[in-house]
């Protein structure tokens, strides 16, 4: 079954997006225009191979890749599985992105920086209101990321500890998910 | 390879040549009669040089465990214990002279909160075996040992398995040495704005089992922008043998990225 969920997205292209995690409109040609759009600063695939999928269990499967901090020195660690919409994900990112804000100016490093180390790249459907069952699979609607127990959705450097950890704190209103604080040691 | 071991001698000549100078007997110390010295056991601890804290040397405690296996490891975890497995270096193709040991799952997870993860990967600990639980019973061994693995829950970080090594005098152990970077408020690089770029937070050596070291600490109150450390620059025993390439950069401060930032609003 999972064998014919096969992702348009390539290996490649994901480590791109990783390692540019403030895409821009500058960006977006860095990561490849036929894979990233972007439509009021909010990142989705533009195409996959197939317009509707299986969602199957976020939490099924082996040990996710990710449950450790790789790239930066505090992060955000998701406490239960389920799923991370593009809104949430942007939201989360634009809300650690302003206390990184509030946290530069009065701090000798100026050079924070966050990792998203998730992409919301699975189509969601639903059928619109007062519409019948039947009839099919829904329409797309949004775009979902599975997050498992214990993956690392967010991660940030360049900051200090109690930033950080407001950052995180601020980050982790957005998704509908339990999240704790963890830093590298 | 001689150049390596020659780079930290000259920097570690100073501290030891101190202490002569004052009751003057500079003219009896020579760099060559300190050089074997360092070189060959009994090994040491250097003045300056990071020590293991003594507030976490603990004893753990393990009793034996019947029998491999998951239903077993299953059962060990819900009494509160952590299934264990130690072995040595020598003879690892036979085995190792592994021995199954359950130890308290309190007492690793308080080891692996306080210090860190990679800090408790980094540093001995005495091992005592004993027939009953708490320490009753008869003693069956009592080894030092360098926890190799130890594998936590995703999602609560409980530990669930420790892998622990002996580690006798003689024995020559590959250990990821964390680094700890000091002095980054007075870098005049860090002052201008600049980025501190991490590229390694872990550098791989080939210890002797007396003189692991807990962390290496590096110096970044000289950098500025553009600068980068090497491996080659830290500042360790020069018994240590890095298993890496010395070329390779540890950490670099890098030019500020605040007009990007500035135009992405």
């Amino acid at each position: 079954m999972e064998k014919h969920l096969v992702m348009y997205l390539t290996r490649k292209s994901i480590m791109l997006l990783r390692k540019y995690p403030l895409v821009t409109e500058f960006q977006v040609s860095k990561c490849g225009s036929h894979i990233v759009k972007i439509r009021r600063d909010v990142l989705y695939p533009k195409r996959t191979k197939y317009s509707k999928y299986s969602k199957c269990r976020c939490s099924r499967g082996c040990e996710p890749d990710g449950t450790q901090l790789g790239f930066g020195r505090y992060g955000t660690k998701s406490c239960r599985a389920g799923r991370l919409s593009y809104r949430a994900i942007e939201a989360a990112r634009r809300a650690t992105i302003g206390q990184f804000h509030r946290a530069m100016s009065g701090q000798f490093r100026r050079n924070c920086k966050i990792w998203v180390r998730v992409l919301a790249d699975l189509p969601i459907t639903g059928k619109p209101a007062e519409v019948r069952m039947g009839r099919g699979k829904g329409n797309p609607t949004g775009w979902i990321a599975r997050v498992s127990t214990g993956q690392i959705p967010f991660e940030m450097d360049g900051v200090s500890l109690s930033n950080a950890r407001q950052a995180a704190r601020l980050a982790a209103h957005k998704p509908c998910s339990s999240t704790k604080f963890v830093q590298w040691s | 390879m001689a150049m390596l071991l020659r780079r930290p001698l000259r920097a570690l000549t100073l501290p030891l040549l101190r202490p002569h100078l004052s009751t003057a007997a500079a003219a009896e110390v020579s760099p060559a009669d300190h050089h074997p010295d360092l070189l060959s056991p009994p090994f040491g601890y250097l003045p300056g040089h990071p020590r293991p804290d003594a507030k976490h040397d603990e004893l753990i405690l393990a009793v034996p465990r019947a029998s491999p296996g998951r239903h077993v490891a299953a059962k060990e975890r819900k009494a509160g214990r952590v299934p264990a497995i130690v072995f040595e270096q020598e003879n690892g193709q036979e085995g190792g002279n592994k021995r199954l040991v359950s130890v308290q799952s309190k007492q690793i997870r308080k080891l692996v909160d306080h210090l860190g993860r990679s800090f408790f990967l980094s540093r001995l600990f005495r091992l005592q075996v004993w027939s009953e639980h708490a320490g009753q019973g008869v003693l069956i061994e009592s080894v030092r040992v360098l926890p190799r693995k130890v594998h936590l829950h995703a999602g609560t970080d409980e530990p669930l398995n420790v892998t622990f090594m002996r580690a006798p005098s003689s024995a020559l152990l590959k250990i990821d040495v964390p680094l700890m970077f000091i002095g980054d408020d007075a870098s005049p690089g860090l002052r201008k704005g600049a980025y501190f770029n991490t590229i390694k937070r872990t550098v791989k050596y080939l210890c002797p089992a007396d003189i692991v070291p807990p962390y290496i600490e590096v110096d970044l109150s000289e950098l500025d922008v553009g600068q980068k450390l090497l491996m080659r620059d830290l500042k360790v025993h020069p018994a240590l043998k890095l298993l890496q390439s010395p070329e390779q950069p540890i950490c670099s401060i890098i030019g500020s990225r605040a007009p990007e930032q500035k135009k992405s609003k």
